[in-house]
């Protein structure tokens, strides 16, 4: 009788200790120690979020605002909500770019601003202010480079010249191409 | 030119375009067509130079460039080519270089320098100190009159006279 009950005994054992290693297969650890967040999850996020980019002189070149940000751990992406760049330029007024929501690549080499985007840049000196009107900007915020395939509108008012795809450099000397479908329009007085 | 045409927006359409603010010009490339009123200029390529915001001059090329203008309303279009054109809208002045051919009516002026004042149509070409820009005109004549036989009878009586 008494082997009967040992028997039963080794079995719940084997079974427990089965059941133990299947379970701490089931869940993986993180050499953290944190439990795998679920894909494309966030991992921070921040609201009123700041950041200066400082030029190799220690000054500021360029500032990163968004009314929300979420990083997020699996790509490394950064999304970001009311993004406005701003483009500090020597003896100049800056650069502003702003969208309704982008996001920063895992290298933070590329801002990509979705949707309706705007540059502009106020006048000075003899220099008009410039403004364009896009969608899906790429910014390269190390170079001062922004492109889009999308159609653009440069006003430097009264005039207006529009086309397809656009490329910008805004440091000096200011630059601008249009790639496609162009029109100009200049406004004369007599 | 049309009283209305130097008070009209210049608009440029072309297959590509840059702006480069340090020297505050815009280059239009590929099948240019600017056309302010009713003068319209087809070119391959266009650049715009701005001073205080204004369009100071257009500099099209082309091979060549062509430009047509109605200089008054139903009048018959007056018509012109060159390698070079500048366009001076606040002087109303366009300046042909290069094999520049102007056509008026009937008369078709050629030079590789013509002055063309886009608001009288008038037409100055050459240049007194080159020989290089020497001026080919050909006026061609009116339509000969009908011969007389076949005028209508009144036409030949002269008108009678009072008798006293």
């Amino acid at each position: 009788m008494n082997t009967l009950k040992e028997q039963s005994g080794y079995f719940y054992l084997v079974f427990a200790a089965l059941a133990s290693w299947l379970l701490a297969n089931l869940i993986e650890v993180e050499d953290t120690g944190n439990r795998l967040s679920p894909p494309h999850s966030p991992n921070f996020f921040s609201s009123g979020y700041q950041k200066w980019t400082m030029s190799a002189d220690g000054n500021p070149d360029n500032h990163l605002s968004a009314a929300h940000i979420s990083h997020y751990s699996d790509d490394k992406t950064t999304h970001l909500q009311q993004p406005l760049l701003t483009f500090q330029q020597p003896d100049q007024p800056p650069w502003l770019i702003q969208a309704e929501a982008g996001l920063v690549s895992a290298d933070g080499k590329e801002v990509i601003l979705e949707g309706r985007a705007t540059i502009s840049r106020e006048a000075y000196g003899n220099n008009k202010a410039l403004k364009i009107i896009t969608s899906n900007l790429k910014v390269k915020p190390d170079i001062h480079y922004a492109e889009t395939a999308d159609h653009a509108v440069l006003q430097s008012l009264p005039h207006t010249t529009s086309g397809t795809g656009m490329k910008l450099v805004f440091k000096q000397p200011i630059h601008i191409e249009l790639l496609a479908h162009v029109q100009g329009k200049y406004e004369t007085k007599p | 030119a049309l009283e209305s045409d130097a008070a009209q927006p210049i608009a440029i359409d072309s297959n590509t375009a840059t702006y480069d603010e340090a020297s505050k010009t815009s280059t239009y490339t590929g099948n240019v067509i600017s056309v302010q009123g009713s003068i319209r200029v087809n070119s391959d390529k266009l650049v715009a130079y701005q001073k205080n915001g204004e369009i100071d001059k257009l500099v099209f090329t082309g091979n060549p460039a062509k430009f047509k203008q109605t200089p008054s309303a139903g009048g018959e279009d007056i018509l012109g080519n060159a390698m070079i054109g500048e366009y001076y809208p606040k002087k109303n002045l366009l300046v042909l270089q290069n094999q520049a051919v102007v056509v008026n009516g009937n008369a078709t002026y050629a030079s590789n320098l013509i002055e063309y004042d886009i608001k009288s149509s008038l037409v100055k070409a050459g240049e007194k100190s080159s020989d290089t820009k020497r001026v080919h005109v050909i006026l061609k004549p009116k339509p000969k009159d009908k011969p007389e036989s076949d005028k209508p009878e009144t036409e030949t009586n002269p008108p009678p006279t009072d008798k006293p």
